[in-house]
C-alpha cells in the first residue's frame, strides 16, 4: 500500500502545502531543512502514488448550481454498489458515498434551482431500478467544506 | 463575475496541475504572465474557484469517514452548528431543511476516534436531541474539480 511513502517529511511537507499552496519548493525546503530537490522528489512521488494533488477547484455556483441538497436511498433488491453506480452515472451528482446500514447510500445533488432538482429526481433518479425510499434535504447554508480530503485514486 | 475562454483555459489547467508555474501558463496560452498573475488573481478574490490541497485520507491514515446528522433545537441550531465547524476533524458543515436540521462529516483516525467526537464533542452539547451517524464503506463517486468554496 501507499503508506509506507507517507513519512514525517511527507506530512509536513503536505501540511505547509495546505497553509499556502503557492508555496515554492525552495521555501518549503529551507522551513524543512531539506534541499529543494528532495521536496520537489517528495511531491511527484506523491502526486505519482495518487496520494497528493495541488489543484484549483470550481466552485459549483460558477456553473449556475445555486441549489445543494443531500439524497438518502434505501436499496432493495439490488446492491447498493450497483444503485450507487448509476447514480454516480447521473452528472449532477458529484459524489456518491456506500454506507452501513439505513440509508445504504448518500449522494450530493447540485441543482440550478428547486425546480432542477426536482427534475433531477423525478426523470434520473426515481427511474433507478432497486430504489426502495430516498429522502431529499436541501443544504440552506453550508458553513464549512474543507478541500483537504479526496479520493484521488482512479481504480 | 463571469469566466472567458481564458479564464477556463486557465481553470482546465490548474485543475490538472495547480503546482504549474505563472511562466508556464502564460506560455502555454499565449499571454504575458502579468496577464495570467491579473487572471488568478480575480479568479481567486471572486470566490469562483481556489486551489486546493487534497490528499488521500487513507495514506496519511485516516481510515474512518462518517456522516452525521443531528436534530438540534432551533434556538441554538447555528450556534452549535458553528461551534462544530471549528472541530479540525469536521470537514464539512451545512444547515439542512428536513427532520435533521444539521449533517456533518467527520473523518478521522478510526471508529474509536470517530465515537469519541460523536459522543463526547456532540452528543453533549445542549440542544442535540437526536444524532445519526452513518459510516462510510466506500465512495462511488468523488469529483474534486468542483466543490462549494467557503470562507473559513
Amino acid at each position: 500500500m501507499s503508506t509506507e511513502i507517507v513519512d514525517e517529511i511527507n506530512l509536513a511537507l503536505i501540511a505547509s502545502l495546505q497553509k499556502k499552496p503557492s508555496r515554492t519548493n525552495k521555501d518549503i525546503g529551507e522551513a524543512l531543512g531539506i534541499s529543494e530537490a528532495t521536496v520537489a522528489n517528495r511531491i511527484r512521488a506523491m502526486e505519482e502514488a495518487n496520494i497528493l494533488r495541488v489543484m484549483m477547484q470550481r466552485d459549483v455556483r460558477a456553473l449556475g448550481y445555486n441549489v445543494l441538497a443531500l439524497i438518502y436511498i434505501d436499496v432493495s433488491g439490488r446492491t447498493p454498489e450497483a444503485v450507487a453506480n448509476d447514480m454516480a452515472r447521473i452528472e449532477e451528482c458529484t459524489s456518491v458515498c456506500i454506507g452501513m446500514g439505513s440509508p445504504d447510500i448518500f449522494a450530493n445533488i447540485n441543482a440550478r434551482d428547486g425546480r432542477a432538482l426536482q427534475c433531477i429526481i423525478d426523470e434520473q433518479i426515481s427511474v433507478i431500478d432497486g430504489i426502495a425510499s430516498y429522502e431529499v434535504s436541501v443544504a440552506l447554508e453550508v458553513l464549512k467544506l474543507d478541500p483537504r480530503y479526496g479520493r484521488l485514486r482512479t481504480d | 463575475m463571469r469566466l472567458d475562454e481564458i479564464d477556463q483555459q486557465i481553470v482546465a489547467m490548474l485543475t490538472r496541475d495547480a503546482r504549474i508555474s505563472n511562466r508556464e501558463v502564460a506560455r502555454l496560452i499565449g499571454l504575458s504572465e502579468a496577464g495570467v498573475r491579473k487572471r488568478l488573481k480575480r479568479l481567486s478574490e471572486s470566490g469562483l474557484a481556489r486551489i486546493a490541497v487534497v490528499t488521500d485520507p487513507g495514506a496519511v491514515g485516516l481510515n474512518a469517514a462518517v456522516l452525521v446528522r443531528i436534530q438540534v433545537a432551533p434556538a441554538v441550531c447555528r450556534s452549535v452548528a458553528e461551534s462544530i465547524a471549528r472541530l479540525e476533524v469536521v470537514s464539512f458543515v451545512a444547515l439542512m431543511t428536513g427532520r435533521f436540521n444539521i449533517v456533518l462529516l467527520i473523518t478521522a483516525r478510526n471508529r474509536q476516534e470517530v465515537a469519541e467526537i460523536i459522543h463526547g464533542q456532540l452528543r453533549t452539547k445542549l440542544g442535540v436531541n437526536a444524532l445519526e451517524a452513518i459510516e462510510i464503506v466506500s465512495i462511488a463517486k468523488h469529483r474534486l474539480d468542483l466543490a462549494l468554496v467557503t470562507r473559513a
